[in-house]
């Protein structure tokens, strides 16, 4: 007995020193993760990982909340908050450390690393199929060079890089020159175009199309003043038929209907969907009004129909006898100047579709962008909104190749362009004639203001034009607020965010001055 | 309420300095505004019962031991609570002389009824000026200032569903077998099993849920399981003593998780009881591994003389499964010695010394607590929405790490032990030094890499710890029926990064919003370091405006910073060192007093010289609209009655981010009575009670029953050991309004049959 217990327990021991011994037991043993090494070998997944992409741009600091916004709509002369928050952007007190975008270059950059890192794995990949290849290749082109316009516009020169580096490598690269990154990503757009689907369908509509590339290289054309360019891909866009205005200005923002928000005018969409957790848009909220801040004289006592009873309680029920309410923030109410119809030429039929000064008959205490709101309250909640972000549409297309044709050739080919989305705009109409070159393009300041207030575009406008310091100083602004005191020349870029800074010192060595903030 | 009204009203005004504009609108109605105590609305007083019972047993072969255990406690947050079912066992058999074996188990299942609120939420967040009930009945919603719709507290305590219910196992058997004389093998084989059901529900009536109810299930299995095999040799020759130890111990840890959700529930008849009542839609699933192992040779030998001298050596070569092959595996090695002085000769005959013995001690220890598969590039998997279809995706995971390996602390340790007076009094005290090297930290990397998390584990930087540790035990009073001890320990510890890979400083923490850094590593300086700008103030005059260049910035009765760097800007580049959370020295004060049956203890506790950072302060002071306010606004900068006040006017600040600065430090020193307890033995013979029992003790005890503090922001001992993101391991010393240590009062008796 003795000896039989004695010699299992060597025979135990033996066991564990084998065990010991065999470095196995000491290996990681991952099992509920991909990685890297064993991925894209079929089309699925080629497809998964520019899905991920996309929901890089779902984010608040870009498209899902005001990330982008704050810098493409605030601080110009079209829009700001109800009161007194985040008034550091639109007041200019932007410095390093404060307001300057970091949460947006962060993300911006998670964009770059994705698609380089799957660009580098897909191209030539023998595994996928020709088909695969080609339009998640172009996916993928387009969404970098989407990051790179947003980096390039808010930044100026950024560190640039499209091939995987090493970790250490690209956590210390320096600025690069916006015109080097700016012509390399319009190379990308080009071949973009060609490996690109036209249209898609079905639970393909929001993907990037020939179009969309297409579209965005205009627009890197036109931001370099490269006219015959910017022209040139227009014509492209316009040409190619995929894309219509539609009749009716108002119906390009509806999105009441939550399974029908596309129409033929969106060229290129991010797409929110209420209920999903991360990918509903709070974005609505800023352009939907408080009830504390509604109607106007909303504590006074007032009887309609025989009821009698604060104002506020008696349109609030009337909102919700009709399943609505107001809901949101009111971040982004218009100002005062724009609010004005007697500022908006007569006749414009965008007026009432872009702006709501009274609603139900009960005068506002502000106005709001109606193109942009959305009180329902059956799909479109407060904080779990469903609309889409629409980032290029076709009337910007025509209103570009207007711009375009005019710094080109004069106005002589431009009318048409822009006549075309003044057509709709009008009741009669009014189309644009006898116009000096100057003429021309200062019209067009004001018409892209009142085509496309509130959609992200005018503040770079206003910079590319090299007006946003005399138009920020001329307008006028709420009480709360005062930018034109504070507003810099150097402002028409953000600094490179301090924490960037501190954890890359490289950055200051083409710049010294931050782009001027220091 | 007149603050946030005073606020709305503050505009930059005609000269850009700032105006109290009374033409705007007010934000609330004096008249019609509420006031709730939020606080005491969600407290309550706890409540604890405790019983246990255990039963022993020896006979010749074999000791037993059982015992059983019911817990039930009613948190002092109203819907919290635990109550917990234990057994647990001993039993240990002689099989022959020289086989001996036995088990443990101890086996506990528990439900815990977590805090329904948020009460850090509650502290900084909800508004005193928002009712709990709107004038129809229901529950209120949204924050009276920024609208935002916001949790209600006491809709959360009546109906949430939020408890997680937990077995765990934890077994342990050994066998022990003396292969020869002296020479032994012994070999333990233990398990931990830990199943976690975490069940949660949200329901549609809850006044912010505007889809339906929310239903949560996760679950989690872990599984330790430790083998350790020891080879012993005991030698003793007349005055030397020998004990050789060697062996090889493994472990293996992992994790099995699954988790799965639902939403919009159209009504709360099933709870969490059946997910698939949710909306399809909205069902999420997932689940997860992890693992991680270790294993260790070791080796030990004790050598004595005459009990005099005293000298161990231990060799460790440890290997852990989170590094990668070719760092895997570290060698540990120490020596210790000890000299009992009061042994020699030359002290035999001391009346006065009892005992005198010095110890010292030099090793090295390993540190490996870094998440596993940490050196694994990964994709993370991630949705999309297309067309109103939710879609798979992936995503590019966290940066993995490269060539990480263990963090080695070297660590001198020298002891004294003196007793006297027949050890009525005794005294020890301890030197320790410790250089820790290749501190494992995540260090954060600049966002154009473009990681999920911009973090990446490297070994960096070096920092050393040294401090003394004394204790004093004084039997003050020792007669027939009445004894007095006290006990009195004191420690200090200075901590030094000695550096930091060539770097300056390293960030820690970036707390608030848009804040700046608010806490460092900085070579030369404690672990970790406070940071931020110097608040000097307010604006009193335009003047000083202009002379700090911060006209259309700053306004008059608006806060004021040392611009350290002179360009007119106040970020990290303005930082000073404004403190650090260790304390320059703690300790606790014991004194027992016994009068015959009756017995008193009164243990105080105490920290002096440590500073806590107050995270709350950027908004309590500043007064950000939506949010709570400290009392000290009330003496606010208020334009033509308190114009003196360096106290922020209300307004300016008001959507502006403030640095974090000195406002946000706060000396976190304090004493507190920790414990007292009364004790008293019932005198069994009186009442003939021997014969049933063979002890009855009657107590009552209190404990956090005082506390002396300047700290603003509740209890200083409670605070975040991380904030933020980053470098969390070495973070510590931030507040945000955590729940307070709680009171208690405790009766109790133990009887023995």
């Amino acid at each position: 007995m003795k000896t039989n217990i004695t010699s299992k327990f060597l025979i135990l021991l033996m066991g564990f020193l084998v065990l010991s011994s065999c470095d196995d037991f000491l290996e990681e043993d991952l099992r509920d993760q991909i990685t890297p090494d064993a991925f894209f070998t079929n089309d699925k997944e080629a497809e998964l990982a520019v899905n991920g992409v996309y929901r890089l741009l779902q984010d608040n600091n870009v498209y899902r909340q005001r990330g982008l916004d704050n810098y493409y709509t605030s601080g110009a002369d079209i829009q700001a908050a109800n009161r007194d928050v985040n008034s550091s952007i639109h007041n200019y007190l932007i410095q390093e450390g404060t307001a300057d975008g970091n949460g947006t270059w962060i993300q911006l950059y998670k964009v770059v690393n994705n698609t380089t890192e799957f660009i580098s794995n897909i191209e030539g990949n023998e595994s996928l199929t020709q088909e695969a290849r080609d339009s998640r290749l172009g996916e993928l082109l387009f969404l970098r060079a989407l990051a790179y316009y947003h980096l390039t516009n808010l930044w100026g020169d950024v560190p640039f890089y499209t091939e995987q580096l090493p970790v250490l490598e690209r956590s210390v690269l320096g600025r690069t020159p916006k015109a080097e990154i700016r012509s390399a990503m319009k190379e990308d757009l080009a071949r973009a175009f060609d490996l690109l689907p036209s249209a898609y369908s079905g639970n393909d509509l929001g993907r990037a199309s020939k179009w969309a590339a297409a579209t965005l290289k205009a627009k890197y054309h036109l931001f370099d003043q490269e006219w015959a360019l910017a022209k040139a891909e227009c014509d492209v866009v316009i040409d190619g038929g995929a894309h219509r205005l539609l009749d009716n200005y108002a119906d390009v923002f509806d999105q009441s209907d939550p399974s029908n928000q596309y129409n033929d005018e969106h060229i290129y969409v991010v797409d929110f969907e209420a209920d999903y957790d991360g990918l509903f848009t709070t974005r609505t909220d800023d352009y939907n009004p408080r009830i504390r801040d509604e109607p106007a004289g909303r504590n006074n006592d007032t009887i309609v129909n025989g009821v009698s009873g604060t104002k506020v309680d008696i349109f609030q029920g009337l909102l919700r006898d009709q399943a609505e309410d107001m809901t949101g923030y009111g971040w982004s109410v218009p100002l005062p100047e724009f609010a004005l119809q007697e500022n908006w030429q007569e006749g414009d039929l965008r007026y009432d579709a872009t702006i709501v000064t009274e609603y139900l008959g009960w005068k506002l205490a502000f106005p709001y962008f109606r193109k942009n709101w959305n009180l329902d309250q059956e799909n479109s909640l407060r904080g779990n909104h469903p609309e889409n972000y629409i980032v290029f549409r076709l009337a910007d297309v025509y209103l570009m190749a207007a711009e375009a044709e005019n710094e080109l050739n004069g106005p002589g080919g431009a009318y048409f362009y822009v006549n075309k989305v003044r057509e709709r705009a009008f009741e009669p109409d009014q189309p644009w004639t006898g116009m000096s070159k100057e003429e021309f393009r200062e019209a067009i300041y004001d018409e892209r203001k009142f085509e496309l207030s509130a959609e992200g575009h005018r503040r770079m406008d206003l910079i590319r034009w090299g007006i946003l310091l005399e138009t920020v100083q001329t307008v006028q602004h709420r009480p709360w607020n005062n930018p034109a005191a504070n507003i810099q020349p150097y402002h028409v870029l953000l600094p490179v965010p301090q924490n960037q800074l501190e954890l890359n010192p490289k950055l200051l060595e083409s710049d010294p001055t931050n782009n001027g903030y220091r | 309420m007149n603050y946030k009204n005073e606020s709305y009203q503050f505009t930059p005004g005609p000269d850009g300095f700032g105006l109290t504009d009374s033409t705007l609108p007010l934000v609330l109605n004096p008249e019609t505004t509420t006031t709730t105590d939020w606080l005491d609305l969600v407290e309550q007083p706890g409540s604890i019962s405790n019983t246990d019972v255990s039963v022993t047993g020896n006979s010749e072969n074999a000791n037993y031991f059982i015992s059983g255990n019911y817990f039930n406690q009613k948190g002092v947050l109203r819907g919290s609570g635990l109550e917990r079912v234990n057994f647990r066992t001993n039993l240990d058999v002689r099989v022959s002389d020289r086989f001996k074996t036995g088990i443990r188990a101890n086996i506990t299942h528990y439900k815990i009824e977590n805090n329904k609120v948020d009460y850090g939420g509650i502290v900084s967040q909800v508004l005193p000026i928002r009712p709990v009930y709107l004038e129809d009945g229901s529950f209120s919603f949204e924050n009276p200032i920024s609208a935002g719709l916001e949790r209600n507290p006491e809709a959360d305590i009546q109906l949430r569903v939020d408890h997680d219910l937990v077995t765990q196992v934890i077994t342990n058997a050994y066998v022990e077998y003396e292969i020869a004389k002296n020479l032994s093998f012994k070999s333990t084989f233990g398990a931990q099993l830990n199943y976690v059901k975490q069940n949660n529900y949200l329901p549609c009536i809850l006044p912010e849920r505007v889809n339906g109810g929310f239903g949560r299930i996760n679950t989690n299995f872990t599984k330790s399981i430790l083998n350790e095999n020891t080879l012993n040799y005991n030698l003793d020759l007349d005055d030397h003593s020998i004990k050789v130890l060697g062996g090889f111990t493994w472990q293996k840890d992992n994790n099995e998780s699954t988790r799965s959700e639902a939403d919009q529930f159209p009504n709360d008849v099933v709870l969490f009881n059946n997910l698939a009542l949710g909306d399809a839609s909205t069902a999420v699933v997932g689940s997860g591994y992890s693992q991680r192992t270790l294993s260790s040779f070791l080796g030990r030998v004790n050598y004595g003389y005459k009990s005099k001298y005293l000298l161990t050596l231990v060799g460790r070569y440890d290997g852990s499964s989170v590094f990668e092959t070719g760092n895997k595996y570290a060698f540990f090695p120490s020596i210790g010695a000890a000299w009992n002085v009061d042994e020699e000769n030359f002290m035999a005959d001391s009346d006065v010394i009892d005992r005198f013995k010095l110890r010292g001690s030099y090793g090295i220890v390993g540190e490996q607590g870094v998440k596993a598969y940490n050196s694994l590039a990964t994709y993370n998997n991630t949705t999309t929405v297309f067309n109103g279809s939710l879609i798979n995706g992936v995503a590019v995971g966290d940066v993995p790490s490269s060539g990480l390996s263990w963090e080695t602390t070297k660590q001198l340790d020298l002891g004294i032990e003196l007793g006297f007076f027949n050890n009525r009094l005794t005294f020890e005290a301890d030197y320790y030094k410790k250089t820790t090297e290749d501190l494992l930290l995540a260090v954060a990397l600049s966002g154009q890499v473009g990681a999920n998390s911009t973090t990446q584990l490297q070994n960096l930087g070096s920092v050393r710890n040294s401090g003394f540790e004394f204790g004093l035990n004084t039997v003050n009073v020792e007669n027939e029926n009445f004894q007095w001890e006290s006990n009195l320990s004191i420690s200090s510890n200075k901590s030094e990064i000695l550096e930091l890979d060539g770097q300056e400083y390293i960030t820690l923490q970036s707390t608030g919003n848009q804040g700046g850094n608010s806490a460092r590593l900085i070579v030369g300086e404690s672990l970790p370091t406070f940071v931020g700008a110097k608040y000097l103030g307010t604006y009193k005059s335009a003047d000083e405006i202009i002379a700090d260049g911060r006209e259309g910035r700053s306004f008059i009765g608006g806060p004021r910073y040392e611009d350290v760097n002179g360009d007119s800007n106040i970020n990290d580049e303005d930082s000073v060192v404004l403190g650090s959370p260790i304390p320059d020295f703690y300790g606790g004060f014991r004194n027992t007093f016994t009068y015959k049956n009756l017995s008193l203890d009164v243990f105080f506790h105490g920290s002096y010289g440590a500073e806590i950072y107050n995270v709350r302060s950027q908004t309590a002071y500043f007064g950000r609209g939506e949010q709570n306010v400290d009392p000290i606004v009330l003496n606010r900068w208020i334009a033509g009655v308190n114009e003196t006040s360096d106290v922020p006017r209300a307004g300016p600040s008001n959507s502006l981010f403030n640095p974090n600065s000195s406002l946000n430090i706060e000396d976190g020193s304090y004493l507190r009575l920790k414990t007292m307890s009364l004790n008293y033995n019932v005198p069994l013979e009186s009442g003939g009670l021997s014969d049933v029992f063979s002890s009855l003790n009657v107590y009552v005890t209190g404990t956090n029953l005082l506390l002396f503090t300047d700290f603003t922001l509740g209890d200083p001992e409670v605070n975040n050991f991380s904030d933020g993101s980053g470098l969390n391991s070495v973070s510590q010393g931030f507040a945000s309004g955590q729940y307070p240590y709680a009171k208690s009062i405790t009766l109790g008796i133990k009887v023995e049959f």
